[in-house]
């Protein structure tokens, strides 16, 4: 019996979460809403959306403030089944969270690169900032960059903006989310290593499967359209893929044309990421690649139980995004789907 | 030792004289503005009237309130600069201001003058403070280089190659190393920093790939390290041209600090000037947003001690001739405004008034608890806690505690002092007693002497009669002061309740056989006094002749009654007996003391027997007089101020410049 979590309460608890969560009927009669306000309400009835959507107007739900809503529900889910961990099991799940907190961090930093306030972003932040060592009060009333940076001595952010003040003002954010998202994986993984020797290999995997797909997604962008060296491919590139480990990443990063990438992705993840010269669905098809992996495995009374739960609750939120975006556009009912994960609607409920 | 006695202040002026009247009543420090009741002051219909009849400046243009906030806050921010500079922290000096002369503009011009005096050498200082931290953090890193004879000026040379020296934490160089074969530069580590653990590298690489290698060194968070010029050369002697440029700056800045140090008593009053200047415009506009004011008048509702009277009198007329000033006696106000409170206390009192506070503020017409609770609370506390040496140790540790926390301190000094009276009554020093050390003096001997017993818990029994009887008249005497008669001798506190406590008592005594006591007055005191409790809202509605009797159905009515009667028999019980728990503890401390000695008894040497006397005494004075004093304060809140206090007060906040 592992003395940090009870399992058996966990796998009730995230059984009637995912079976709620993966309702095929209850997305289809969400797909089936005809405007934004009656998916609002549908939202709130059918899954529990009260605590986020009742904070907000209704009349704003555009996409960035819906991206918003259904983070900071990712964030409160994640936090309810923060109560059944203990110990180093709870300062791994609660390393989840810091994806988020560096979302905002991002967002502050953004605000202060462009010299405009940041006052007025606290309806965009996702971290419930409790759980968090950045005091997101002090850090809106700065001025520059490097007061930011100086603010952030004494946390994991700091050795990693350190640079970020002297750096060009017009690249330096992409380097610095870059390097903040490998901070964020290199730090769930140091957490994952102090967890039981079979959860610390389970987390390793799961996280590996993701670690994948942003490998694939970033390489293919990086050659394709931003023009990156090798080299700083590979240095950006993430540490842990399931898949992808050092020498296949090079051989990625060092491939001679975006076909030759293509053929390579397909062939190191065993799917059909790319589809003749399609891209379009890349990320479509890499979620659904991490969908079909994750429900896939068996993890009873693990701690892989709950980071599929988290895996899946980031895919789901993004399926309720495109819904939302296709009722909004009224996008044909029948066109719908081929936006969607295919996977999730084959299997359906309760994974 | 009571409700200081206030008067209610209402003053009109024109606008013009407004800021003025402000900064008089901030400066004085004796009004306690209400800017909550403005209705029952009728203060709009004033200012109509006053408007009507009170030609109005024509001249007068009053001043934004939001651009002097904006000044003022401002003018902080480059005090606090200075402040900084100077390593002063400003203190307000009231004495420049009663004047009415020096404006908030004349405090701005004055903090020009001293910026321009003193902002180009905070600069200048800043600059070679900053320089200072760049030499140090430059001495600690190039320190680590493990060959002091490297040398840069050479490499610095090389036609075809350049090279750059920085750090790089662990996990960059391990994603380097990963591609190493595949990057064009040569990647040498010269040394190693401990905290935060990185290496110090040198990149040497061909001239032509510049940009490509700096693009890779910035995915890799290279943090460079920049050596300025004219400081190339070896690394031995970059450390010690490095070591020379911090001393230099730094004699140059302890210079500076030096000459400061004589300019701050020059400057220290005008920068207490300026800064009380802002502090009080600030407090001034806050009132300003708050008070109620017209095209020509102004009106402000305001509480003074009746004490300070003759004083704002004389203030106010020599601020302006054109105030009207309105008195009244607090019990001429609406019973809608509720009068602050300020509580008179003396030597003996004052520290208890934090104990009455944590339960709250005595209204402005109740009477004050304060001296009951100082002079009841340490009487318990010298009963249960009664030692003449433990008491000394209060004492001392309350005045040790004084400079920390004077309140504290205090209330620690006078229950030590209890504490010691007491011990003389038992006849016990640390825990010995007159067995031990025969000159004790004794008053009844010690606690524990089986003939002392009963009597120590009948004492303490008697004690809460006594306390309970004054708390019961307090309460009923609260009553009739806030007019709420059927409360004052209906209710479970008021006359009422105290008849059914007191013939409780009576019945407990008659029952133990001490005193005879005819039980039929007691039967009927308890049925009658219940009865009218049980029927307190219809009685209460008779004697005020208010209909209906009821407000509420009778089934209802009767229902809460029975409960609530239930609830005072078991109330008025408990409180009955909750007193013995003062003999119990006195029992309780000589007991404890007891098993210590008794511990101490079985110890082979005088050392040890010592040790366990000392280790005991420590314990009771931690732990049973933490105990004791939790006792006490539950008697005083739960038992007796349940019976005559509603600590629904306003605390009287004469406004300051600061809080």
């Amino acid at each position: 019996m592992n003395p940090y979590v009870p399992f058996e309460a966990l796998e009730t608890k995230i059984t009637a979460k995912k079976s709620q969560l993966l309702d095929k009927e209850k997305f289809r009669a969400l797909l089936n809403c005809d405007s934004i306000d009656q998916m609002a309400e549908m939202l709130k009835s059918e899954y529990d959306f009260h605590n986020i959507f009742d904070r907000a107007d209704k009349q704003i739900f555009h996409r960035d403030v819906l991206e918003t809503l259904f983070h900071q529900h990712a964030v409160s889910e994640l936090e309810n089944i923060l109560h059944f961990f203990s110990g180093p099991y709870r300062e791994f799940m609660k390393a989840f969270l810091m994806e988020f907190e560096i979302y905002d961090l991002l967002l502050i930093f953004r605000k202060i690169s462009m010299g405009e306030s940041a006052e007025d972003m606290q309806s965009h932040f996702i971290h419930p900032q409790k759980h968090s060592p950045l005091q997101y009060d002090d850090l809106m009333e700065l001025k520059t960059i490097a007061q930011l940076v100086e603010k952030l001595k004494g946390t994991s952010y700091f050795n990693v903006l350190k640079t970020a003040a002297d750096s060009d003002p017009a690249s330096r954010e992409f380097h610095v989310e870059t390097k903040l998202q490998l901070l964020f994986y290199t730090t769930l993984f140091r957490k994952a290593r102090k967890l039981s020797p079979d959860d610390s290999h389970i987390a390793e995997d799961l996280i590996g499967l993701k670690v994948d797909c942003l490998n694939v997604q970033w390489i293919f962008r990086a050659q394709k359209y931003y023009h990156f060296s090798p080299e700083q491919m590979l240095v950006y590139s993430l540490p842990g893929g399931r898949m992808l480990g050092l020498k296949k990443l090079k051989t990625l990063c060092y491939a001679k044309s975006a076909d030759e990438t293509r053929m390579l992705i397909n062939r190191y993840l065993n799917s059909t990421i790319f589809t003749d010269n399609d891209e379009m669905n890349m990320e479509r098809n890499l979620d659904d690649y991490l969908y079909r992996e994750v429900t896939s495995r068996q993890h009873r009374k693990s701690v892989g139980m709950a980071i599929s739960y988290v895996y899946l609750l980031e895919i789901v939120m993004k399926e309720f995004i495109v819904a939302t975006e296709a009722i909004r556009y009224r996008v044909p009912k029948e066109l719908i789907g081929s936006y969607l994960i295919r996977s999730m609607d084959k299997k359906g409920v309760n994974q | 030792m009571a409700i200081q006695k206030m008067i209610s202040l209402k003053i009109v002026g024109s606008v013009e004289d407004m800021h003025e009247v402000l900064q008089q009543a901030v400066l004085s420090e004796k009004l306690h503005f209400d800017f909550e009741h403005a209705e029952i002051y009728d203060n709009s219909y004033i200012i109509h009237e006053f408007e009507s009849v009170m030609a109005g400046p024509p001249e007068y243009i009053p001043e934004d309130i939001d651009e002097i906030e904006g000044l003022c806050s401002g003018m902080q921010k480059e005090l606090d600069v200075l402040c900084d500079y100077l390593n002063y922290v400003p203190q307000i000096e009231k004495s420049d201001f009663f004047s009415g002369k020096y404006s908030i503009h004349n405090a701005r011009a004055d903090l020009d003058e001293l910026n321009n005096l003193l902002l180009p050498q905070i600069r200048s200082v800043n600059e070679k403070k900053l320089a200072a931290n760049m030499y140090e953090q430059l001495k600690r890193k190039i320190s680590h280089i493990n060959s002091k004879n490297l040398d840069f000026g050479r490499l610095g040379k090389l036609n075809y190659f350049d090279y750059e020296i920085g750090s790089l934490s662990r996990e960059s160089r391990q994603k380097l190393r990963q591609n190493y074969e595949n990057i064009s530069s040569v990647v040498l580590n010269i040394g190693r920093i401990k905290d935060p653990e990185e290496d110090i590298q040198i990149i040497i690489f061909p001239k032509q790939l510049k940009e490509e290698t700096s693009k890779l060194l910035r995915s890799l968070n290279w943090e460079p390290l920049n050596i300025p010029d004219g400081l190339h050369g070896t690394v031995s002697g970059i450390l010690e041209k490095t070591e020379e440029e911090i001393q230099r700056l730094s004699e140059e800045i302890n210079e500076w600090t030096d000459t400061l140090s004589t300019e701050i008593e020059k400057l220290k009053q005008r920068v207490n000037k300026i800064h009380t200047s802002v502090r009080l415009e600030e407090r001034i506009v806050k009132l300003e947003r708050d008070i109620d004011f017209g095209e020509t008048a102004f009106v402000m509702n305001a509480w003074i001690k009746k004490d300070d009277r003759k004083e704002v009198k004389r203030i106010f007329a020599s601020t302006s001739d054109r105030l009207i000033i309105e008195e009244k006696n607090a019990n001429e106000m609406e019973r809608q405004v509720i009068v602050p409170t300020h509580i008179k206390t003396n030597l003996f009192t004052k520290p208890f008034e934090s104990i009455v506070r944590l339960y709250g503020i005595p209204s402005y017409t109740e009477l004050d608890p304060t001296p009951f609770l100082a002079v009841t609370f340490c009487l318990m506390f010298g009963i249960m806690f009664g030692d003449l040496g433990q008491g000394l140790i209060y004492i001392l540790m309350g005045l040790f505690l004084h400079k920390k926390s004077a309140t504290a301190g205090q209330i620690l000094t006078r229950l030590g002092a209890c504490s010691m009276l007491f011990g003389l009554v038992y006849g016990s020093f640390f825990g010995l007693e007159k067995q031990e050390l025969p000159w004790l003096p004794s008053l009844i001997g010690r606690p524990l002497d089986p003939q002392n017993i009963p009597g120590i818990l009948l004492a303490g029994v008697v004690i809460g009669v006594a306390f309970l009887t004054i708390s019961y008249g307090m309460g009923i005497v609260n009553a009739f002061l806030r007019k709420d008669i059927g409360a004052g001798l209906l209710s479970k506190t008021g006359i009422a309740g105290y008849i059914f406590y007191i013939s409780l008592i009576l019945l407990l005594v008659s029952a133990s056989g001490v005193i005879s006591i005819p039980t039929a007055p007691v039967y009927a005191g308890l049925l009658i006094s219940l009865l009218t409790m049980f029927l307190k809202t219809p009685l209460d509605n008779i004697l005020l002749r208010r209909k209906p009797l009821l407000n509420e159905s009778v089934g209802a009515y009767f229902t809460e009654s029975f409960f609530e009667a239930f609830e005072t028999v078991l109330t008025t019980l408990s409180n009955a007996i909750s007193f013995v728990r003062i003999g119990a503890f006195a029992l309780n401390h000589a007991g404890l003391f007891l098993a210590f000695w008794a511990l101490s008894e079985m110890m082979p040497n005088f050392i040890l027997k010592l040790t366990m006397l000392i280790l005991g005494n420590l314990l009771i004075l931690t732990l049973e007089g933490l105990v004791v004093l939790i006792q006490g304060l539950r008697l005083e809140y739960d038992e007796m101020f349940s019976k005559y206090f509603q600590g629904e007060g306003v605390d009287f906040r004469p406004v300051r410049i600061c809080d």
